[in-house]
């Protein structure tokens, strides 16, 4: 054991650090607040628009008026006969659910993708970047083709929840490596299981008989217009859940984003944090996934136009993706259904061709620049 | 803070990248770590902040077991300047120096005002005040290593890691990032690759070759015999004639090659 003992230099009394200059205010952008009361205030907007929007007609008063009916009690129009019994099945029962699931999946997945991306600690990952999507759809693709007593009598919902879970389960094992979980590992094998999953899809697909072909489709691109008031529960606890969760740890995701090193020397546990992280956006995927099938686009796009607008902090970001998300889907459904009316357009390719122009428009604006996506 | 390590074995892949390393730094002491690349410099750093945890031995700071404590209670002792630090997203220079602030941050809500008077106190310290509204990753390596500084100085630890810390920077900053470590009232432990820099500074160094511990004590101990046991090189040392502090100059073993020597005189007949 060798002791250091030099004797101490001359060293100055303390730091010299300037207490004078020091100012108390955050550096907040000014505009988060508001960007979030806007938001919220599109949210409900859309919400309304839509549940007057279709072939039966309801004028904005009148869905607002069944929307408050149903919630509150004892209210006068419910009982007066103003407003018809077609009215409010249309509304309460078709539109609403729709919507609602519409704004549930857009923010879903666009916390699913922020979560991912800080995971991975990239900018280009997406929800289902671990194989999560196509796990749901060898799920749901079984039950169509096999029917739902081949997989255990699941439901079609329920298979694409297992899928996805087996999948984002089975990526975690394949990449962790003596206990810890490494970004690259994980995309690699998330890459490489979601092919041998979509080869397993496309297998039953092109083996099974014609008319299934549509409904697996169907599922593939992803649609809100089988909602009802019931299958929003479990994506709607998936989001709250995960909201939280991701809440308690926005700072940590934070540190996260700055490499592994430096988030280990600030105290976190990188591979518990990435592990639980994973968990939360796996089930909250597969929460959505199962009942609105696979929409694209949305969990890669909004969080990044989040970061254009507010920054990298969780802490501002996370908020503006959900709410953005949800409007982001709304508006998508919205259109889906009245643009080639009476023609719906499937959701998926709606939230592509809507959301990547929008995204290069940003992406060409100067605060991009700032937002890294120059390098 | 008092550090002491004592029996640190690293093992990594099979192969012993430290053995039984024991040395002491006393409170408030500036200590340089020096080495050639590989010799294990950067991983004994790492014991030190729970990044790679030893085979055998501890790693103590005051009271603290690095190793047994809860990683929390380590994180608000020692901070780190860690060379990594990825730019894939935009942060500013002063939201990367209150992530220092973490580990005495809990849930969801602003930053405080003494996390931020912390943080903009450490910009100060560093020059980097100027540009702490400015996106990381527009920096040039030179800044984003003053912002990495800060964002340790911010945590206000009593024990502080650089690793390699002049790395990037030109010789001003890396004479002014020196003078800096060594006039903190806390322990400053640093990775260093230039050993002038060392003598200059630090109150004692640990040199490392191979894993082990060769040398430890005072600058004075940097010899032109160990400099050529552990870098392989040959070394002339002299004394600054102002400082005091001792001055290598290296060179080969035999400065003029004769080879090529003799080249050039027929080229230039």
């Amino acid at each position: 054991m060798c002791t250091v003992t030099a004797p101490p230099t001359t060293r100055s009394s303390t730091t010299a650090r300037r207490r004078d200059e020091i100012v108390g205010r955050a550096p907040r952008r000014p505009g988060t607040a508001l960007l979030l009361g806007c938001l919220a205030g599109a949210v409900l907007a859309l919400l309304v628009v839509s549940a007057a929007t279709g072939t039966v007609p309801v004028t904005l008063g009148d869905a607002s008026r069944l929307v408050a009916g149903h919630l509150l009690p004892g209210l006068p129009w419910m009982s007066d006969g103003s407003l018809t019994p077609l009215q409010d099945q249309a509304v309460w029962q078709f539109r609403l659910p729709r919507a609602l699931l519409a704004g549930l999946a857009g923010a879903g997945l666009a916390l699913a993708g922020a979560i991912m991306q800080a995971i991975v600690r990239n900018p280009l990952a997406e929800p289902y970047i671990l194989g999560v999507s196509s796990g749901a759809s060898v799920g749901a693709v079984l039950v169509i083709v096999l029917g739902s007593a081949a997989v255990g009598g699941l439901t079609l919902g329920a298979a694409a929840f297992v899928g996805a879970l087996a999948a984002s389960i089975a990526v975690a094992l394949v990449a962790r490596r003596r206990g810890s979980l490494s970004p690259t590992r994980m995309v690699l094998s998330g890459v490489a299981l979601g092919s041998l999953f979509s080869a397993i899809t496309s297998y039953l697909t092109i083996t099974t008989d014609a008319q299934n072909v549509v409904s697996v489709l169907f599922f593939l691109l992803g649609s809100v217009s089988a909602a009802t008031m019931p299958t929003l529960i479990a994506p709607a606890i998936a989001l709250v859940v995960a909201g939280i969760h991701v809440g308690l740890r926005s700072r940590a995701m934070n540190a996260l984003l700055t490499g592994d090193e430096s988030a280990t020397a600030l105290g976190l546990h990188v591979s518990r944090l990435r592990g639980e992280l994973l968990l939360s956006s796996a089930l909250l995927t597969g929460a959505i996934v199962s009942v609105s099938g696979g929409i694209g686009f949305v969990g890669l796009v909004v969080p990044h136009v989040a970061r254009i607008l507010v920054g990298s902090d969780h802490r501002r970001m996370l908020p503006v993706a959900v709410l953005g998300g949800a409007a982001f889907l709304m508006l998508a459904d919205l259109l889906a259904r009245t643009v080639a009316a009476p023609t719906e357009i499937p959701l998926g390719i709606l939230t592509a061709l809507v959301g990547a122009p929008f995204f290069l428009w940003l992406m060409h604006r100067d605060s991009a620049a700032q937002a890294g996506l120059e390098r | 803070m008092r550090i002491a390590l004592d029996g640190v074995t690293v093992r990594l892949g099979g192969r012993t990248i430290l053995s039984d390393i024991a040395f002491s730094a006393e409170p408030g002491r500036f200590v340089g770590i020096l080495g050639p690349n590989g010799s294990g410099k950067s991983t004994l750093l790492r014991t030190m902040y729970r990044a790679v945890r030893p085979a055998a031995g501890s790693v103590r700071i005051g009271e603290l077991d690095v190793w047994s404590a809860h990683r929390r209670d380590v994180a608000r002792t020692v901070a780190v300047m860690t060379q990594d630090s990825s730019t894939e997203f935009d942060f500013t220079a002063l939201e990367v120096v209150l992530l220092g602030r973490v580990p005495f941050q809990r849930g969801f809500g602003r930053d405080s005002a003494s996390d931020l008077e912390f943080a903009r106190a450490a910009l100060e310290q560093a020059r980097a005040s100027e540009f702490a509204d400015r996106p990381l990753a527009d920096l040039s390596g030179g800044q984003r290593q003053r912002v990495l500084l800060a964002r340790a100085l911010a945590a206000q630890t009593p024990v502080v890691l650089l690793d390699e810390p002049t790395n990037h920077l030109d010789i001003a900053f890396q004479l002014e990032l020196m003078r800096l470590a060594s006039t903190l009232d806390r322990t400053v432990i640093a990775a260093l690759h230039d050993l002038n820099l060392a003598a200059g500074y630090c109150d004692a160094v640990v040199v490392l070759h191979q894993g082990r511990v060769v040398a430890a004590g005072p600058p004075s101990i940097l010899t032109p015999a160990l400099v050529r046991e552990v870098f392989g090189v040959h070394a002339e040392r002299f004394t600054h004639p102002r400082s005091g502090a001792p001055v290598l100059a290296f060179g080969h073993e035999d400065p003029a090659p004769r080879e090529e020597e003799s080249r050039f005189q027929c080229a230039n007949e």
